[in-house]
């Protein structure tokens, strides 16, 4: 008699999506990056101007209030692409087919200039027809280019080629630099022309680089819209982390009270803005830090787990390597707060200074320690997510950059209600909930890790 | 290729008996298959429903038998292709199920005689309580996890975990899917299913639900050809290399873990069975080693259709023709290589003798290479002849003896073929034979010898036996109306057929009067 007990037994040799998580690995580590580098950005091309004309009013000029909408509305749009894409990288990379990441790369490139053009033309429209044609050509070019600069960064990084990284931003943002001394006699036009210089440099050389790394048969492919390559929530993911991040300074811009008009659409808020920009420069210890403690800590712990479960280790040692990983975890957690701890503590001391060497008045002061707190806990924030993104943890990834997204809206608005004296609490106290929340679910995860590894797959 | 229409019940109508067919009938050619449709066709005032269980479609594409028309319901599951959840997150369950499962699966674990049905407290109570869940609660449970962590702890804590856990979700993913199965099952007044294993759980978990009577009919010992699998088959990984290389006759706690699943499938379907059928004596003791009750378990041999076979008899001539005939497909199991050694040994005490093969040879070619070579070698080419495929009743009244040199059979109807034409056996004591040869009952074995019956790989024991019938005129016609009288005493289709009867009749009226 033909028995079945046997044949059924097939389907256990099949552990292939042990290996979809760790190839997935990478994903979320370089989400932030873009976001960090675009403030950076700013920041950078903001001193550049202050110092050459040492105007406080400067902050409030037109270029710059350009750069930080520009820099805003285009990562919330590719915000939609970028994670979504990334993770379908990672499986095309896990399943080797190489060759078709590059077509889906153009692919995805096309997508975003054809979504980002018709989005801006239609603003152009709508709300820029009064300004300039020359501004508003501009202005859309930058935008669109962005838009896929965004898009770029992110596969770059996950190539882990860091160094030509980091030579490539500090080349194109030198470049800006440069250029703006010598176009900045034509205004904010000439500015916005060296921003789009340095960022085409930006696109062009990651373009080199991509080209270099990946071969491909074909020109362009969309296989990354096929539903079933997709995890929808990954947009959701991106979309309210990067709102979250940015709401609040959109509610300061439109707010009457805390906002300036500067040329008849674009509107900003001197008390707010200049404070919390000043205050990210401060995070880049606390980032760098946590870049290397994960990627170097963690993932060495995870994939040790990983293979553990993999290659025949009894429960106890499996439970073992969960134990150092979530050691790893807090090690880490806990280098990132003494880095960033001290940076704080270190710009607590200065800040005054700071104000004073900036000519900006004192009234930015407590908004400026406020903020140095909130950065802070950021990079927290972000560690913790891209913890949940490693282990696949979509749905908690979710709840958090939903809930620093409307939290942020709703403390914000309160604050603006509740007047000066609490300008900032909104989003720092917005992060911290988040983070706290977040590092909690995390460490109930990390209890029962072993359930969440076998029980829960289909 | 379009999908056939299979006939569909629907409530409230029943079918009389509903068959639970395990990998065989109607997609598999052979022996179990035959009787199955042989049964259906005898019984046409019955209506029959028939359950296909299979592990993958892919293996099961052809019909080969036309359904009968008393057949009212057809339905074919596959295990293997799972059940489809839902997206994985904790799920919860009553945690008191996890204390009724724990206090069954000890009892299952127990082993000793099958114990009526009632006596399995909590089958029941847990039966009904995981109905109650979607299959996601069960797959995802945490409570389960807890469940499967403890007894990975208590009894194999050295063993690779990740290897464990897929063992355990393999083994009793299908017990959901069967679940399934039966909650949709056509209702029917007596459910029969035709092994044990997960036909067998499927029928104990029907009689529980629809609260109607359960038979089984064992052909082969379920259990026990779980356990050869068990031996061979190379996805459990063994830990000591000793065992691996077949040093060392421990096994490891995970093929432990597979038998005792099956043995306890098979304990479980002996519980839920008003009666426990077998094809002959030895198999019913192999039953009863696996804890089925005595009492409950009877032998209900197969039949021939002796008609066919009665005017064969008037076309053989007085004089006994040295030849001896072996029916059967060219494969190790048969021993073929014993019969020709035999043969050999034989034509020096007749130098005439003769021995045929008649049976396909493509299913192990190199086998039956090897088997001409032997015959080559032992310059038999003479003696012995490869007859492949033939018609039967051209060959039974040429042969003298139906010989099997076979080291396993169940109930070989060759032989009763043989019977109702007057052929007498020789064979080797395997499956059914020595019962078929020297009768099962008293009563049978007044009937007296049909043959004789050696000992398995023995080709000078073969051959003794053959030239003492071949020689002893008398002895062989004695052995012919022996065997004569007990295929048409016992072994008749319609004794077959009538056993049934009686079976379903007591069986559906006991069914029939339950609310």
């Amino acid at each position: 008699m033909a028995g079945i007990g046997f044949e059924l037994k097939k389907m256990l040799q099949d552990d292939s999506w042990f290996g979809l998580l760790k190839t997935y690995a990478y994903a979320g580590a370089i989400s932030s990056g873009p976001w960090v580098l675009s403030i950076l950005g700013i920041m950078l091309v903001g001193m550049m101007s202050l110092s050459n004309q040492g105007n406080v009013n400067n902050w409030l000029g037109e270029f710059l209030v350009s750069v930080t909408w520009l820099m805003s509305f285009s990562l919330v749009l590719s915000s939609l692409l970028q994670l979504v894409f990334t993770r379908f990288m990672a499986d095309q990379l896990y399943q080797k087919n190489d060759a078709t990441i590059l077509p889906n790369f153009l692919g995805a490139v096309c997508l975003s200039t054809l979504v980002s053009g018709t989005i801006g033309i239609m603003c152009w429209l709508l709300f820029f027809n009064e300004l300039s044609f020359l501004y508003c050509t501009l202005m859309l070019m930058n935008f669109v280019l962005l838009c896929n600069v965004w898009l770029a960064v992110i596969f770059v990084a996950g190539m882990k080629r860091y160094k030509t990284i980091l030579i490539v931003f500090l080349v194109s943002y030198l470049s800006i630099v440069v250029l703006s001394t010598i176009f900045q006699a034509a205004g904010t036009e000439g500015l916005l022309l060296a921003l789009l210089i340095g960022h085409s440099i930006l696109l062009v050389s990651m373009l080199v680089m991509i080209f270099q790394e990946y071969s491909a048969d074909q020109f362009i492919r969309f296989d990354f819209l096929k539903l079933r390559n997709i995890y929808p929530i990954l947009i959701f993911v991106g979309v309210f982390f990067n709102m979250g991040v940015w709401v609040d300074k959109w509610i300061f811009w439109f707010a009457p009270s805390t906002s300036d008009d500067v040329n008849g659409v674009l509107r900003a808020s001197i008390i707010y803005d200049l404070p919390i920009f000043l205050a990210y420069i401060s995070i880049i210890p606390g980032m760098a830090s946590f870049l290397l403690r994960v990627e170097t800590d963690f993932v060495y712990h995870y994939q040790s787990y990983y293979s553990a479960v993999n290659e025949g280790a009894t429960l106890d040692q499996i439970e073992t390597k969960r134990e150092s990983m979530t050691q790893g975890i807090r090690s880490a957690y806990l280098e990132i707060i003494k880095v960033q701890g001290m940076t704080v503590l270190l710009f607590f001391v200065m800040a005054e200074d700071i104000i004073n060497w900036l000519d900006l008045s004192p009234l930015y002061v407590h908004l400026y320690y406020i903020d140095l707190l909130a950065t802070a806990v950021q990079v927290l924030f972000l560690a913790t997510l891209n913890i949940f993104f490693y282990f696949n943890f979509l749905k908690e990834a979710f709840w958090m950059s939903f809930g620093l997204f409307s939290l942020n809206t709703i403390l914000s608005l309160a604050t603006i209600f509740m007047g000066p004296a609490f300008y900032g609490y909104g989003f720092a106290i917005a992060i911290f909930i988040t983070t706290l929340c977040g590092m909690y679910v995390l460490s109930n995860k990390l209890e029962r890790l072993e359930y969440f590894t076998f029980m829960l797959q289909r | 290729m379009p999908k056939p229409i299979f006939p569909k019940l629907t409530a409230p109508d029943k079918a009389d008996i509903c068959l639970l067919l395990e990998g065989t009938y109607p997609y598999v050619r052979g022996g179990v298959s035959s009787w199955v449709h042989q049964l259906i066709l005898g019984h046409p005032h019955y209506t029959f429903a028939l359950i296909f269980v299979g592990a993958s479609e892919e293996h099961y594409s052809i019909m080969h038998y036309e359904l009968p028309k008393n057949v009212c319901h057809f339905e074919q599951h596959f295990l293997s292709d799972g059940i489809n959840l839902g997206r994985p997150e904790p799920r919860n369950i009553n945690p008191e199920i996890i204390t009724t499962l724990k206090s069954l699966y000890q009892q299952l674990a127990e082993g000793g005689q099958a114990p009526p049905l009632g006596k399995i407290s909590g089958l029941r109570k847990a039966l009904f309580q995981v109905v109650k869940y979607d299959a996601e609660d069960i797959f995802y449970s945490i409570e389960i996890w807890d469940m499967i962590v403890e007894t990975y702890r208590e009894n194999c804590p050295h063993l690779p975990f990740n290897e464990f856990f897929w063992n355990v979700k393999a083994m009793h993913a299908p017990i959901l899917s069967i679940l399934k199965i039966a909650q949709h099952a056509p209702l029917a007044d007596c459910y029969h299913t035709i092994s044990t294993g997960y036909a067998g759980l499927l029928g104990l978990f029907l009689r529980l639900m629809k609260n109607k009577p359960l038979i089984v009919t064992e052909h082969g010992i379920y259990t026990k050809e779980r356990q050869i699998d068990l031996y061979q088959v190379d996805w459990i990984k063994e830990q000591n290399p000793d065992i691996a290389a077949g040093l060392d006759s421990r096994i490891s706690y995970i093929r432990q873990l597979w038998m005792q699943f099956f043995e306890g499938l098979g304990r479980l379907t002996y519980s839920a069975s008003i009666s426990i059928v077998t094809l002959y004596e030895q198999n019913r003791q192999k039953q009863i080693d696996l804890g089925a009750p005595p009492d409950r378990s009877i032998v209900i041999p197969n039949g021939v259709d002796i008609e066919r076979f009665v005017h064969l008899r008037n076309k053989r001539n007085h004089n006994i023709p040295p030849i001896l005939c072996l029916l059967g497909r060219v494969v190790p199991i048969k021993d073929i290589k014993t019969y020709i050694r035999a043969i050999d040994l034989l034509r020096k005490q007749i130098p005439n003798a003769e021995g045929w093969i008649v049976g396909p040879e493509e299913e192990e070619e190199e086998y039956a290479d090897e088997c001409h070579t032997l015959v080559k070698q032992l310059g038999l080419s003479n003696h012995v002849k490869f007859l492949g495929f033939q018609n039967i009743s051209d060959i039974l009244p040429k042969i003298s003896l139906m010989t099997l040199s076979s080291i396993s059979e169940g109930q070989p109807l060759v032989i009763l073929e043989g019977y109702a034409a007057g052929v007498p056996i020789l064979s080797t004591d395997v499956g059914s034979c020595r019962e078929l040869a020297e009768g099962r009952t008293d009563e049978d074995r007044a009937l007296g010898s049909a043959g004789e019956i050696v000992p398995i790989a023995n080709p000078r024991a073969l051959a003794d036996a053959a030239a003492n019938l071949l020689n002893d005129e008398k002895r062989w016609y004695a052995a012919q109306a022996s065997a004569i009288a007990r295929v048409e005493k016992y072994y008749g289709e319609q004794t077959f057929l009538n056993n049934y009867q009686q079976l379903y009749t007591k069986v559906l009226a006991y069914g029939r009067n339950r609310v």
